[in-house]
């Protein structure tokens, strides 16, 4: 029993005040090899909370919310925050939740009917394209729009879309390659069925907040810095909410 | 107030009593560390103070209550362990705020409170990673800050620094004595260091065999030993022990070493002369009394060359100390950097005589002046 003891107890390496903090991937990859068994919980958590289907947005807010904590670095008490968060926004989450959920809808439609379309004539594969490229912006929007109540907190929903549309403009491409990679989780789930039965329960939905958060975050705080910015300068007329 | 008192304390493992009717007067705000070898009861004494075992016999205060009876966690005491007795599952803010969670303490208080200790600490950076991750030192800060958080009266810490290596374990000596003048609380330290007592202590407690042997200031315990034990154990090397025989020449008591007469300090002469003449006695002389030349600010009349067979030369940096034999006993003598003697070479060194200590053979007790 020493290896157990020894993985628990053995004295570690330290951890230098003045160490340069990761970046990028690394930083991505540290948060996972710290708080990967916090993931486990958290996957479950959000199984958990979401299983009256209308809750599923707050609970993925509380996801994102915690996602983004672990980010940061920051201390998380698992169950509490995570309630915490689930409660603080569950009505405006909600809200999001289902124009998301609409608007998503209404884009799977257009695109599946373009689609069929286009294969009879392809003078239908520009509003295809449309189609396509307006529900990949809308999800990219989606991802910014629960990160940014996150790190918003306390300000009106429409600087919350505002500041996500920006994120959306400034940095699309890592929101997109984030939205890559939960897809790829997804089609890993489809492909390895039954091996990958346990996939969505144990990380599927905690590491796709994850990843996405983890894209989308610096997005994310560029709307919100612009928008003080500009609104600090008198610059921009404050949007009606 | 958090003023400690012990009286007529013992502690009995069945028919062993490991701590001996000890009497021990602790002030409010006081850094006292208890010192001694293994097994003299040292940690045993902590721990009932800290509520860990219970009191054999005798009572146990703490202000002005009786706590011999009083749970541990009703004592407003934190403990700090020797292998730190961090939670491993737990990152360090978690393990740091885990005493005031059970306690029930506001979120809020209990953030800033953390972040205080972490502050003072320098262990902020630490907050958010596990025990795993840090380096003994840094475990030990944590270990420090768990206790901090709960702004005990006492903070008891039973060999804290053990673990640690020479260079880390001085930081932390001089972080800890920081620690205490800011806290402003008692500190009850255990140690088998004397080095850790001597630098940090405003009062030590010298422990053998279950018995407190003396309780004074550093410089006290250093300057005037009571017995041969406090003597041996407090400085290092230890002083050195040296058989002699007390004479009188000329009319004033001197200590006779090997038929070589050694002066002895007026005051001490006074108080030997009648009672222990031709009686044999225990010369103590501390390694620094020993000199390559007499020192120009010690009367020459007070010294006495020693001629000495070096057995082992061990350079320390500022000092070096010799390993060598004197009249058939082994002594260690502290001489300057610059003393190229090595094994074999026989040299007379300078005895400083006023600083002489002299015990009784039997009782080993002080002849003191």
């Amino acid at each position: 029993m020493n290896w157990a003891y020894n993985f628990y107890f053995r004295e570690g390496p330290g951890i230098p005040k003045d160490a340069p903090k990761p970046q990028g991937l690394r930083l991505l990859a540290a948060v996972l090899g710290r708080e990967w068994w916090e993931l486990l919980k958290l996957n479950l958590l959000f199984i958990a909370f979401s299983l009256p289907v209308i809750t599923l947005p707050a609970a993925w807010y509380a996801t994102v919310s915690i996602s983004v904590t672990m980010i940061e670095d920051r201390n998380v008490y698992l169950l509490r925050d995570f309630r915490d968060a689930f409660c603080s926004r569950l009505a405006v989450s909600t809200l999001v939740g289902l124009l998301f959920g609409a608007s998503g809808t209404l884009g799977f439609l257009a695109v599946r009917t373009y689609a069929e379309a286009a294969k009879t004539n392809l003078l239908f594969v520009a509003p295809l394209t449309i189609a396509v490229t307006v529900s990949a912006l809308l999800l990219l929007l989606n991802a910014h729009l629960f990160v940014a109540l996150t790190k918003g907190a306390g300000r009106p929903l429409a600087d919350i879309f505002m500041a996500s549309a920006i994120g959306v403009i400034a940095r699309p491409l890592p929101g997109l390659a984030a939205l890559f990679i939960v897809a790829l989780l997804w089609l890993a789930h489809i492909l390895f069925y039954p091996a990958s039965v346990f996939l969505p329960v144990l990380v599927n939905f905690s590491l796709g907040a994850l990843v996405t958060s983890f894209a989308v975050l610096k997005g994310v705080q560029i709307g919100l810095s612009y928008l003080d910015s500009v609104r600090k300068h008198g610059t921009i007329r404050r949007p009606k909410t | 107030m958090a003023g400690i008192s012990l009286r007529k304390v013992r502690k009995s493992f069945g028919a062993v009593t490991v701590v001996h009717d000890i009497d021990l007067e602790i002030a409010d705000k006081e850094f006292i560390i208890l010192v001694g070898p293994s097994g003299c009861g040292k940690s045993t004494t902590l721990r009932m103070i800290a509520g860990l075992e219970e009191v054999t016999s005798g009572d146990l205060i703490i202000g002005d209550t009786i706590v011999n009876d009083v749970p541990s966690k009703d004592r407003d005491i934190a403990m700090v362990f020797q292998n730190y007795a961090l939670y491993p599952h737990m990152t360090v803010y978690k393990n740091m705020a885990f005493g005031l969670e059970l306690r029930r303490s506001p979120r809020e208080v209990i953030d800033k409170k953390v972040h205080e200790a972490a502050e003072i600490l320098d262990i902020e950076h630490l907050l958010n990673r596990r025990p795993k991750a840090l380096s003994g030192g840094q475990r030990q800060r944590v270990a420090l800050g768990r206790a901090m958080v709960r702004s005990p009266a006492v903070f008891l810490l039973d060999e804290p620094l053990s673990n640690l290596d020479a260079k880390l374990r001085s930081a932390m000596r001089s972080q800890i004595t920081k620690l205490h003048r800011r806290l402003d609380a008692t500190f009850i330290y255990v140690t088998h260091d004397q080095v850790e007592a001597m630098t940090m202590a405003d009062r030590i407690v010298v422990m053998n065999d279950g018995c407190i042997q003396q309780v004074d200031t550093p410089q006290m315990l250093y300057d005037n030993p009571v017995n041969m034990f406090v003597a041996g154990f407090i400085g290092a090397p230890q002083m050195n022990f040296l058989d002699v025989t007390i004479r009188k020449a000329n009319g004033a008591a001197v200590a006779e070493f090997a038929g070589q007469p050694l002066p002895l300090p007026a005051k001490l002469g006074e108080r030997i002369a009648g009672e222990y003449e031709g009686r044999t006695c225990v010369l103590g002389l501390r390694p620094e009394n020993f000199h390559e030349r007499t020192p120009a600010d010690v009367d020459p009349a007070l010294t006495a060359p020693m001629p000495v067979d070096v057995e082992l030369a061990e350079p320390m940096g500022p000092e070096v100390h010799l390993n060598a034999m004197l009249g058939g006993h082994a002594i260690v003598a502290k001489v300057s950097p610059r003393c190229r003697a090595t094994h074999g070479d026989r040299l007379t060194l300078t005895a400083d005589l006023t600083a002489a200590h002299l015990f009784d053979k039997q009782t080993e007790q002080a002849l003191v002046a």
